[in-house]
């Protein structure tokens, strides 16, 4: 049976495993997540009941004689720097996903379901001994600081000083959102049994019916907290996922469909356009061996960076119009990889290669960045109206690239409001800016999340105001005090070089305007950090029926067991 | 702090002007298109290599680097003489005061002649002195264009000056490759202009292809850095080519003699002899060739390499100019009927930089693309006026002329052989480490005539 350690781990390895760099995290559990973390991370153990495994492993840890002993999981692994609490802190998470009261202000609910999971005998109610006045606290912020070390946000929240806001922030769907929720996929049965969602349409497609659910998901549907977002639709497809395949009990483990969105390469020659598929990742889903039937062809899933697989197959512009379904083979976790049906497709530059002429569905764009939006020919009329409007602009003329499917190239949307707009309210929800503040980085020297000691970004931050206030702030590695500390004001719609950015180290860079805040976390290496890339070198010179990798001669189809490594 | 009463509900961005996401290197071919290189000339006497040197001496104390680019001469000068400096980003004929009050004040700048561009000048001066460059190591070989000249005479008096911080910043490129792995030609261009390695990001991809470090795409949109290689043999030792971390370097430290040499225009080269040849390196997807033995056996004739190169699909050419080299230069023509290496430039599009450079082959009415200097010698070879190589067995030196460079694939070889890039002398390539069997095979297979050094 696994031990506590061998959890603690594992969860955290899961929470990131599809995280992009600067990306806010979710330590998001709650049933089927430790089912699937313990498929997925154990598998040298036999196959059981891993639930079971998960309580028995947490109350062996901190269930001493009814007395809950947290303070030995303040310290960190000493291999891997993972906090010791992690495990701990999934199942407070838990314990908030299982709360049946909507308003548990007192915490009696919440701490009702953690005393079941850590088996807690006790005929008290409230808080358990050994965790009174907020002690599981200095976990969290350990779990902070190490997300933060791996470039990541952390999206626990405390709200004043109740601390089991920590784990209600990270339940994202409690059990009983989600039970409202099959109850609004039941109602109109037909409609969400046959469109093709993605993560996003789907949560485009349940915001205007933030009435219909449970209050909590109601504010988390019509909050502007664009942080939330696409954890909040990663929960939301699972659930329908979860209904769709009849598994609302979440006993068993939901045979999953993975989404994709659109992948696009222009021929710098020839100026040819071609569009791939670009399957996502799910977390926790395990893709070896899994192929995709595509007319009649089968391509294989490849891991291209964490969330995301390299793409596949050109694109049928028929796919467009309704979505897709394509067939998997040979994983028995996934039954298809889906296209969404979508009005139109927003595709912006590679986050992690923001030079890369490539430009893909990676997500939203932020604040004053330049996209290509692929839209149906029929809503061109709309999309001037907006451009005579002002609330967008392009370069060029609209290029038709897929039957019937225009493309606008240097798309950038310029208003804050666009609630006075008479257009197809999809193409709104789709182009209108989610914030309006936003922060890019750029030149420098990028490895992953991270830039290389004295070759660090510079910054711009878009806003419709003309001032904005920055700080940057060196985390430190032992504790959170701060070092190094940049606070300014700036102006915004400019590049700007703030910093040296000498020291090696984690930084919290954060912008203020008027009550709205945006945040990014950077890491700063220096040049002995810097370790060889796992990835497997992918160009070489064909001659023949050999290629060439520098010195080395190969054989085409070449078989590794017979390389010359040794 | 305080914060502007109006709020405006409009984001403010210039519709006429790149955006600021657009990356530097967009910017900075806007600014080429804007600023292209040009020339003012002056007609000075004297000795040129103390001309030379207290021209980088100047721009370098007085950081001009960024203007000032580039020194031409003119072709044979003798006695009274022509030179030209070449700018990059200032408006043709517009020179800073920075400029004017130091570099002008020199005293061989007192007879200016003109300004140019440069193809009002290219028949006429010597090849380009990245002077910015290699201002603090001047050490000029002759700037005469002594053609054909018996290429050895004065390859003992060449010395490899090497500029350490200059070596340096090309190992950090290595570094940044390495834990990049791979990427698109722009994230490439980016690391070059951010380490100020070179002003042609192309020249330095090409010189890490030669010398086994790295590989591009067909099209030289995508790279990727070779796994870690260690090339050569127990006898000679073995030179670590691709992939490079300071944990690599401590490993092969750790088990054999590592020797790490400065090199002129490119990262330092590592050779390593192990103490225990059966010993494992625990160094992951770790490469031995022995790339002089493996290739020769492989080694493709000219014809057989044309027969292996990337053929275009059709190309609407109606969209570009077409040019063909004519030995010197490239002439525009109306159609792309002739064999031979053709400049394409896009249609009305401002700029000096052709799209793409490409062979026709007539017979086979089909365009393809390989490396420039492959090409061109293709270009040669079919026309029949290729120069016969020339070998010096007692020093295994092999000397190219300079405008009849290899293609790439063979002169890879020729690099691997050494793991040093050729020097340049007196429009001459010398190749050091050339034995006479892999000179032999590769000339036959190259169909060159080799003339033999006389050492009695």
């Amino acid at each position: 049976m696994p031990s506590y350690q061998e959890w603690n781990q594992a969860i955290a390895i899961h929470t990131i495993s599809i995280a992009s760099s600067g990306s806010v995290v979710f330590l998001n559990i709650n049933e089927q997540e430790l089912r699937r973390i313990g498929i997925a991370r154990f598998r040298r153990h036999k196959a059981r009941d891993w639930l079971e495994d998960f309580y028995t492993a947490i109350r062996q840890e901190v269930n001493k004689n009814n007395f809950v002993n947290i303070k030995h999981l303040y310290s960190v692994d000493s291999d891997s720097q993972i906090p010791n609490g992690v495990a701990f802190l999934a199942a407070t998470v838990l314990a908030a996903y299982r709360m049946t009261d909507e308003n548990d202000e007192s915490g009696i609910n919440y701490f009702k379901r953690l005393r079941d999971i850590l088996d807690l005998q006790s005929e008290k109610g409230g808080r358990p001994l050994g965790m009174e006045g907020g002690q599981e606290e200095p976990l969290w912020l350990a779990w902070e600081r190490w997300l933060n070390q791996q470039n990541f946000l952390c999206g626990a929240r405390r709200k004043n000083s109740n601390y089991i806001s920590y784990p209600i922030s990270q339940a994202i769907l409690r059990r009983i959102d989600q039970t409202s929720l099959y109850r609004f996929f039941k109602e109109k049965n037909a409609f969400f049994q046959t469109t093709l969602f993605d993560e996003r349409s789907l949560l485009s497609t349940l915001k205007p019916f933030k009435d219909r659910v449970t209050k909590h998901l109601g504010e988390l549907l019509n909050s502007q907290l664009t942080r939330d977002e696409d954890e909040l639709g990663s929960a939301l497809f699972q659930a329908l996922e979860d209904w769709r395949e009849g598994n609302t009990s979440g006993d068993n483990l939901t045979v999953q469909r993975l989404t994709a969105g659109l992948y696009r390469i222009e021929d710098w020659l020839s100026g040819e356009i071609q569009y791939s598929l670009h399957p996502r990742q799910r977390r926790g889903v395990n893709l070896e061996n899994t192929d995709v039937l595509i007319d009649g062809q089968l391509f294989t899933l490849t891991i291209e960076r964490n969330g995301w697989c390299y793409p596949v197959s050109n694109v049928d512009s028929s796919w467009l119009e309704e979505g897709f379904s394509f067939k998997t083979q040979g994983n028995q976790y996934i039954h298809a990889v889906v296209l969404p049906k979508r009005e139109c497709w927003i595709l912006i530059r590679d986050p992690e290669q923001t030079d890369s002429p490539d430009r893909a569905s990676w997500g939203q764009p932020i604040l004053g960045e330049p996209f290509i939006l692929l839209a149906q020919q029929k809503h061109l009329a709309d999309l001037e109206r907006l451009k005579n409007e002002g609330y967008i602009q392009w370069q060029d003329n609209p290029r038709e690239v897929l039957s019937d499917w225009l493309e606008l190239k240097d798309c950038i949307s310029l208003m804050q409001d666009w609630s006075e707009v008479i257009v197809n309210p999809k193409l709104v929800e789709a182009l209108k800016p989610r914030m309006s503040l936003g922060l890019s980085l750029s030149g420098g020297l990028r490895v992953g999340g991270s830039w290389i000691s004295e070759y660090g970004p510079k910054l711009t931050v878009h806003s419709f105001e003309q001032e904005l206030e920055l700080t940057i702030v060196q985390l430190n590695r032992e504790d959170l005090k701060t070092a190094n500390r940049i606070n300014m004001v700036i102006e915004s719609n400019k590049e700007l070089d703030v910093s040296d950015w000498k020291e090696p180290g984690t930084y919290q860079i954060r912008v203020l305007s008027h009550g709205q805040s945006i945040e990014r976390i950077i890491g700063i290496k220096a040049w002995n950090e810097l370790v060889l890339t796992e990835e497997v070198a992918c160009e070489a010179l064909q001659i023949g029926n050999h290629q060439i990798q520098g010195s080395n001669w190969l054989e085409v189809n070449y078989d590794a067991s017979k390389s010359s490594s040794k | 702090m305080t914060h502007p009463r109006v709020r405006p509900n409009k984001l403010q961005v210039d519709t006429g002007k790149p955006s600021q996401f657009q990356s530097n290197e967009e910017l900075s071919v806007t600014a080429q298109i804007e600023y292209p290189r040009w020339f003012r000339g002056f007609r000075t006497v004297g000795n040129k290599k103390d001309m030379v040197q207290a021209i980088a001496n100047t721009i370098s104390r007085y950081q001009l680097q960024k203007w000032v680019a580039s020194l031409r001469f003119e072709k044979q000068a003798r006695g009274e003489f022509y030179f030209f400096i070449g700018f990059d980003r200032l408006d043709f004929g517009q020179v800073p005061e920075e400029i004017e009050d130091t570099l002008l004040q020199l005293p061989r700048f007192t007879n200016p002649i003109g300004n140019y561009y440069f193809d009002q000048l290219q028949t006429f001066v010597t090849g380009d002195l990245e002077i910015h460059r290699y201002g603090q190591r001047l050490r000029l070989p002759s700037l005469r264009m002594a053609a054909l000249e018996d290429p050895f005479d004065q390859s003992d008096d060449i010395q490899n000056l090497v500029d350490d911080t200059h070596t340096e910043r090309w190992d950090k490129l290595m570094l940044w490759l390495s834990a990049l792995g791979k990427g698109s030609w722009e994230t490439f261009q980016r690391g070059c202009q951010q380490l100020q390695i070179a002003s042609k990001p192309r020249q330095v991809l090409r010189t890490l292809r030669l010398l086994g470090h790295i590989e591009t795409s067909s099209d030289g949109t995508k790279w990727s850095i070779n796994p870690v290689t260690l090339e050569g043999n127990i006898e000679k030792g073995y030179l670590l080519l691709g992939r490079r971390s300071d944990k690599v370097l401590n490993i092969l430290a750790q088990h054999g003699e590592i020797i790490i040499q400065s090199m002129e225009n490119s990262p330092s080269r590592v050779h390593w002899r192990p103490i225990d040849p059966s010993s494992t390196l625990q160094i992951s997807n770790l490469v031995y060739t022995d790339a002089i033995n493996t290739w020769v056996k492989h080694l493709p004739s000219i014809k057989e390499w044309q027969g292996y190169l990337e053929v275009l699909p059709d190309m609407d050419l109606s969209r570009f100019e077409a040019r063909i080299y004519d030995g010197q230069n490239f002439i525009s023509v109306t159609r792309v009927e002739d064999s031979g290496l053709y400049q394409f430039f896009m249609l009305n599009v401002q700029t000096k930089f052709p799209r793409a450079t490409l062979y026709y082959d007539q017979s086979r009415k089909s365009l393809y693309r390989a490396d420039w200097y492959g090409l061109r010698f293709l270009t040669l070879y079919t026309r029949q006026v290729l120069h016969p190589v020339k070998y010096d067995s007692k020093k295994q030196q092999l000397a190219v002329i300079l405008d009849q460079r290899f293609p790439e694939f063979y002169e890879r070889l020729l690099v691997l052989s050494s793991g040093k890039l050729p020097k340049s002398q007196n429009d001459w390539l010398i190749y050091s480490d050339i034995s006479p069997s892999l000179m032999e095979i590769i000339t036959k297979k190259l169909h060159l005539k080799v003339e033999h050094k006389n050492h009695e």
